[in-house]
């Protein structure tokens, strides 16, 4: 690595040269999150033994022409409590070299890529939720003909500052078929095909079974355009990955099938998806687990609520197996038409529904061949389902309005791992507010409820919550916050009584160009935060955080 | 242009042969049984912790793995079932009320923050970036723990109500060690949450019951001559001593990795 990095800066050229003509550009980030943790009772909050957790990286890249290097130092001194402890290190995590010549591009060193939807490769970070599987390797991208492209690596993947074992070859060819043959230039129809192939090598030793030391996966997808209207569709199969143990192995296949189907006009927005996952986890290690050392990416299929009572209970994405729907209309009310008023009034309606797949995910051992049905929602376990809509009304030129209401179920056992026997309902209720005192000074305001449904069949949880909070932005360079999260008190399945409590939080924050710096103090509570059907555990805190960006 | 096509389609052909595929017929492997009557006067065994609990539905598959892993590895391999952390609370108002937990498990648990279960150690190699193991990676750790050649050796022998240890270097002198005695039971009948199951009559094995010199145990320095060291342990009222078992394990106080572990029934 140090020699690695020894050779990246040798060859960044000096001042003087930067200063000839040919300079090339240095462009580069910086982002810090510290914060410290007192020990709380009344919301379980600990306190860490270094008293403030820090987690900070900062990417430095350099382009001349077609060349690239770049390069990320990542420092978790130790990392904050929602990251996993084995980030505690610092170091330059991520570096690479790339250049472009002929039409050809390599890469050298660290790469994020993705293959159609990532249904069987998908390398990506998304830092707040702690997950970073970077590839090291090589890699190439070439378009041979117009309108062909193609994509082909071999690398390891990131493991913390460490790499996984497994060794993963890809390959991808995308072709655009109005680009690719000249009679189709003008038609208005637009259709794309693409086909991936992915392999992952790792050494069996394992003394009971034969596992397969190649592991290989590969999609085929379309994507076809015509006016108004859109489909995507992508369908991936995986061939018998077992976990490795000695006691007991699965060797069925996995798939995956998507599709998607959208409508856009001025005003009116339709899409309806479905997507059907069956033991469709793939990693570059055979036995991962967790957001570790992923390759497969499913996307989600329900709506990614924003709001902090909204997102109380986000759904998972389930690789192992699940059957899932979606379908949101949006229209926008025209102006001076009767609900449209003034200025116009957007609606969205959104619903979305996922189950178990019938009997589980597909199976095959020495004692058990079962695969399950291709379509069932009948009696099958549900795992979340939600409708939700949401009206945005501009009032007048001062006031702006957005109301939501969400009506979930939300099955804790299969989502949280736990052993409740019991879904959770949950309706929720949301007013935000934002008004334009004067020009440069806006004040905004949430009002959030969080209701349970008290009915035996469904679990209370954590009873009922309510949100408010008060947010004053004095553009371009302060903004001031207070929020405050209540609840009303519960008891916890093992008998933890928890009382009452505001979680107050109050933050402040101050831009300066492309610095900015924010400054926070109060109570958080525990909770799951996800992204894109992808989750971590926060533990509740209490206490400072600081938050500084910047980029040059 | 041309040589890049080529290239580039050799890279295709390549990854396209880059599957294995076992048939069902060939799913178990032709093992013959290991070897674990060594010459060897002092082999090299391994500790499995294995971070647990009644409320977690996956953790039997774990038990299970220890159960095929000691079959294959015999008395090469020891487990301890450390019962903490969320899985392992008691739930008032349900049948799991039985607290398996105790201090000395959660100061381990703690220590390694196991953030999803079921996940051990193995020698607790690999501290601290890698020390944390899904169940289906404990086979391939083993292999690496008993390619070791033993730095330590450890006898033990119990009389009236003590543990005594015996323990030695094998070459030349030891130090930075320290050395921890726990007690474990099996055969314990009790609630597990198996898969979706609420089971009542699950039988926990290796269930980590008490250490008797404290969650790290006592700093100690080897030569090639036997140290020995004797612990008095009491059992409590609901421990079966027929299915109780002492562990001395020897670590490395700088890498945390056991060196040597021993086991005997009392």
């Amino acid at each position: 690595m140090k020699k690695l990095l020894f050779l990246l800066f040798a060859v960044i050229p000096s001042h003087s040269i930067l200063s000839q003509e040919n300079e090339g550009n240095i462009q580069g980030d910086f982002y810090l999150n510290a914060q410290t943790y007192n020990e709380d009772p009344s919301i379980n909050a600990q306190k860490v033994d270094e008293y403030m957790l820090l987690n900070s990286y900062s990417n430095i890249r350099y382009t001349k022409g077609d060349f690239i290097i770049g390069l990320r130092y990542e420092g978790y001194l130790n990392a904050l409590q929602d990251f996993d402890s084995r980030y505690n290190d610092n170091g330059v995590a991520y570096r690479f070299a790339q250049y472009t010549v002929n039409g050809l591009e390599v890469t050298l060193g660290n790469f994020y890529e993705q293959f159609g939807n990532g249904l069987i490769f998908r390398s990506y970070e998304e830092k707040s939720l702690g997950i970073d599987n970077a590839m090291d390797g090589i890699r190439l991208k070439y378009s041979p003909l117009k309108g062909v492209y193609l994509k082909g690596f071999a690398a390891k993947q990131r493991f913390f500052f460490d790499l996984g074992e497994g060794l993963v070859r890809g390959f991808d060819t995308e072709v655009n078929m109005n680009e690719a043959i000249s009679v189709l230039n003008k038609s208005k129809t637009n259709v794309l095909f693409g086909g991936s192939f992915v392999s992952r090598y790792q050494q069996d030793n394992n003394p009971v079974y034969n596992l397969p030391e190649n592991v290989a996966a590969y999609a085929i997808r379309s994507t076809i355009n015509r006016g108004k209207v859109s489909f995507n569709g992508e369908y991936a199969f995986k061939y018998n990955d077992p976990a490795g143990a000695t006691s007991y192995n699965n060797f069925a296949p996995g798939s995956a099938i998507m599709t998607n189907l959208s409508y856009s006009q001025k005003g009116l927005g339709i899409i309806i998806e479905a997507h059907r996952i069956d033991n469709m986890d793939f990693r570059s290690e055979r036995a991962a687990t967790g957001k570790e050392l992923t390759l497969s990416y499913i996307p989600a299929i329900s709506k990614q609520h924003t709001y902090t009572l909204a997102a109380f209970y986000p759904f998972a994405t389930q690789p192992q197996g699940e059957l899932g729907f979606q379908g949101e209309i949006n229209y926008t009310f025209k102006k001076k038409s009767t609900f449209g008023g003034k200025y116009g009034t957007k609606v969205s309606v959104n619903y979305s529904r996922i189950n178990a797949l019938n009997g589980g995910p597909s199976e095959l051992n020495t004692i058990t061949d079962h695969t399950p049905m291709f379509f069932s929602i009948k009696d099958e376990d549900l795992f979340f389902r939600d409708f939700n809509f949401e009206i945005k009304k501009k009032i007048n030129k001062k006031f702006k309005l957005i109301a939501n209401y969400v009506d979930l179920i939300y099955n804790k056992d299969v989502i949280q791992g736990k052993n409740y026997g019991k879904d959770v309902h949950a309706r929720i209720g949301i007013i935000d507010f934002n008004y334009k005192i004067k020009p440069k000074h806006s004040l905004r305001t949430e009002l959030q409820y969080l209701a349970v449904d008290k009915n035996k069949k469904y679990d209370e949880d954590q009873g009922d919550w309510m949100m408010g909070l008060l947010e004053y932005t004095f553009s371009p360079h302060w903004f001031f916050a207070v929020l405050d999260q209540y609840n009303g008190g519960y008891i916890t399945k093992d008998g933890k009584s928890y009382d009452a409590v505001h979680y107050i939080n109050i933050s402040c924050g101050y831009s300066k160009g492309t610095n900015r710096f924010e400054l926070g103090y109060g109570k958080k509570r525990e909770g799951i935060f996800c992204v894109g059907g992808v989750c971590k555990n926060v533990p509740s805190s209490n206490g400072l955080t600081l938050t500084v960006t910047s980029t040059f | 242009m041309k040589n890049s096509i080529i290239y580039l389609g050799l890279i295709g052909l390549l990854l396209s042969t880059s599957c294995d595929i076992i048939e069902k017929e060939n799913f178990l492997a032709d093992t013959s049984p290991v070897d674990t009557t060594s010459n060897e006067t002092v082999v090299q065994k391994a500790l499995i912790e294995d971070f647990t609990g009644h409320g977690c539905s996956n953790c039997p598959q774990a038990s299970t793995e220890i159960e095929v892993l000691q079959n294959i590895h015999g008395n090469k391999l020891i487990a301890i079932g450390v019962h903490s952390g969320f899985f392992a609370q008691p739930q008032t108002g349900t049948a799991f009320t039985t607290d398996f937990r105790t201090s000395y498990g959660n100061e381990i648990h703690d220590f390694f923050s196991p953030s999803g279960y079921p996940v051990g150690v193995v020698n607790r190699r690999g501290y601290p970036g890698n020390a944390l193991l899904n169940y289906q990676d404990w086979s391939a750790e083993l292999e690496n723990v008993f390619s070791q050649t033993p730095q330590a050796a450890i006898t033990m022998n119990e009389s009236d109500g003590q543990i005594i240890v015996e323990a030695r270097s094998i070459n030349g002198d030891l130090d930075g060690l320290k050395l921890v005695v726990c007690i474990t039971e099996n055969g314990i009948i009790d609630w597990q949450l198996n898969g979706s199951d609420n089971q009542d009559d699950y039988e926990h094995n290796h269930v980590l019951r008490t250490h008797l010199n404290g969650t790290w145990g006592d700093e100690i320095s080897l030569t090639t001559t036997n140290s020995t060291f004797t612990f008095d342990y009491t059992l409590e009222n609901n421990w079966v001593k027929e299915n109780c078992h002492a562990i001395a394990y020897i670590y490395n106080i700088t890498t945390y990795e056991i060196i040597q572990v021993e086991e005997i029934h009392l």
